[in-house]
């Protein structure tokens, strides 16, 4: 499911019809399907005119990009925090993971809509936020893993050997946990996704003119006796999206352990 | 007990100091406030005395004991754009979010255990499987997105139900349910994932062979053990459900604290989205203390940890 939207929005802007940004006033809020005196428009045309279609397209590859960057940039920061927790133990342990419950406890959309208020909303801003917010759950589970892990012989015997901490870490214990951080992070793709859409929908995501799929909705919204349709299609996409990140994570995590399931739910 | 008590109680604590101290950094990263506070005409001089007068000129650590010392007493200082305390502005939001939060969270968890028991109890596997791909399906679906959608169909299309404001429960059922079915779908498989767990345990094999009902193995045997695991998420969910609140308000337009602090945000005010965030953490804390608390009671292995 998430390769058919990756495929569709990656090939829609190979089509001769492809273009987000020009405006045509005269053929604004048109229907899907309908066509206007210049050229037709198979998912309808914005307010302003815009092909639908390209500009979907636009904003599901925008969305995507958001989303794989913040997975990418909170799965490093939470696999070293939760693999150095795990090893060390100790205070390092109890310090990091005092900043994950003090993170848990800071709704995640309310502390991004803060801290956005105080930097102003941009790409970047935006993408690291969700990375530097969304640590914990890879952290924990990266954790727990370790601390199995760090008992087990092939890690002690690299020890006496006289392997340096780091060294364990990184060639011990990083191969052991990745495929569990993979999973998690699909999961956790699926959520982005959706915390990104629902901030670019109260218009402190993604800026204009770049399009994006929450603010879409949001212009749409305005429109819904006229055309539902431009609030409608762009929900679709994201819906796509994140169905297709959690039935990916999901077929993993069925015969998995018990913790990755409570850990994802949190 | 008491002593489990009095260390959850300590770690609450804690949280709401470190959630204060993340108000103060992002306050004082929001730069100076007196461009914002004076007129653009203003001279240095004045500006001056704006910043003596608002205890900017202080070092950091003492501007940090004051803000932390009037946090406590519930001063964030006035709102930017209207005179009035932020933390006021905020509080006389509150009841409306209660109100929202509330009906979506008791409804969503009456609903997920009627569907829950109804899967365990029946023996129709079909009906099991439509009901958790239904879940699964609303779980992939943005709140805003889906609130579009009831509006869609029950505001501009049937006419049934208003679509903005607060006022009697018909204002209620479209955000309420919007919210609702989110939890529905969040514990029905939780529920149905506690309930497969507790059915593979000894001890209802056991209740099977001495030829107990189906009706009370379900009822008397697994329901208590599968009520822990959905306790422990019930208190992290609530952030989750809280950050729903604040985004289905500005669908809906409910006059609660979420759609305050959107607002405050686009208005740059920020003593009142600070104290907003604030309020909206300690919520959150005592909810989840609560949560602990009665976990503690559920659960006694919890106490010696």
């Amino acid at each position: 499911m998430l390769g058919l939207v990756v495929v569709i929005a990656f090939i829609v802007p190979l089509l001769p019809s492809y273009d987000p940004y020009s405006q045509d006033l005269a053929a604004g809020y048109l229907t899907p399907l309908k066509s206007s005196s210049a050229r037709f428009y198979l998912f309808g045309s914005d307010p302003l005119g815009r092909d639908y279609l390209s500009r979907i397209a636009l904003g599901t590859q925008v969305s995507l990009l958001i989303g794989f960057a913040a997975v990418l940039v909170s799965l490093a920061i939470g696999v070293t925090l939760g693999l150095i927790a795990g090893f060390f133990r100790g205070a390092v342990e109890s310090a990091i993971m005092g900043v994950a419950d003090l993170q848990l406890s800071i709704p995640r959309i309310l502390f991004i809509i803060a801290v956005t208020a105080v930097i102003g909303p941009s790409l970047l801003n935006l993408t690291l936020l969700l990375g530097f917010t969304s640590w914990v759950s890879y952290g924990r589970v990266a954790r727990a893993m370790a601390l199995t892990l760090r008992e087990r012989e092939f890690v002690l015997s690299a020890r006496t050997q006289g392997a340096s901490s780091t060294w364990n870490i990184r060639k011990h214990l990083l191969p052991n946990v990745l495929p569990q951080m993979v999973i998690v992070g699909s999961y956790e793709l699926g959520l982005i996704i959706i915390i990104e859409s629902s901030l670019s929908y109260l218009g402190l995501g993604i800026q204009p003119p770049l399009p994006s799929l929450g603010l879409m909705i949001s212009e749409g919204q305005t429109y819904l006796g006229l055309n539902p349709w431009i609030s409608i299609l762009p929900g679709i996409s994201i819906f796509l999206m994140v169905a297709g990140t959690q039935f990916f994570s999901q077929r993993f995590t069925t015969e998995g352990s018990n913790h990755v399931r409570i850990d994802r739910a949190a | 007990m008491l002593g489990f008590f009095a260390r959850r109680l300590v770690q609450a604590t804690l949280t709401i100091l470190g959630v204060l101290t993340v108000a103060f950094f992002l306050v004082r990263l929001s730069g100076d406030p007196t461009a914002l506070l004076l007129p653009e005409a203003a001279t240095a001089q004045e500006m001056e005395a704006l910043r003596t007068e608002l205890g900017l000129d202080r070092p950091i650590w003492v501007q940090y004991w004051v803000f932390m010392s009037k946090a406590l007493q519930g001063d964030f200082g006035n709102s930017l754009r209207i005179e009035a305390s932020a933390l006021g502005l905020v509080l006389e939001r509150v009841p409306a979010t209660l109100e929202l939060t509330l009906t979506a969270f008791g409804l969503g968890i009456a609903l997920a255990f009627a569907g829950a028991l109804t899967m365990r109890l029946s023996t129709n596997q079909r009906l099991r499987s439509v009901l958790l791909w239904i879940a699964f399906t609303r779980q992939a679906i943005p709140v805003f997105w889906f609130g579009l959608l009831l509006i869609i169909l029950f505001s501009v299309t049937l006419r049934w139900l208003p679509s903005v404001g607060r006022g009697g429960i018909e204002h209620l059922v479209l955000p309420a349910v919007t919210l609702a079915t989110f939890e529905i779908a969040l514990y029905l498989r939780l529920l149905d994932a506690a309930f497969g767990e507790q059915e593979r345990q000894d001890y209802v094999r056991t209740a099977y062979a001495k030829g107990q009902t189906r009706m009370k193995i379900v009822l008397r045997h697994m329901l208590p053990n599968a009520l822990l695991p959905l306790v422990t998420i019930a208190g992290v969910n609530l952030g989750i459900l809280l950050g729903g609140t604040v985004v289905t308000e500005t669908v809906f337009s409910w006059p609660g604290m979420g759609r305050l602090i959107v607002q405050a945000v686009s208005q740059r005010d920020y003593p009142v989205v600070m104290a907003g965030v604030v309020v909206a953490s300690f919520m959150f804390v005592a909810i989840n203390f609560t949560v602990d608390m009665l976990y503690g009671i559920l659960d006694p292995r919890i106490r010696y940890r």
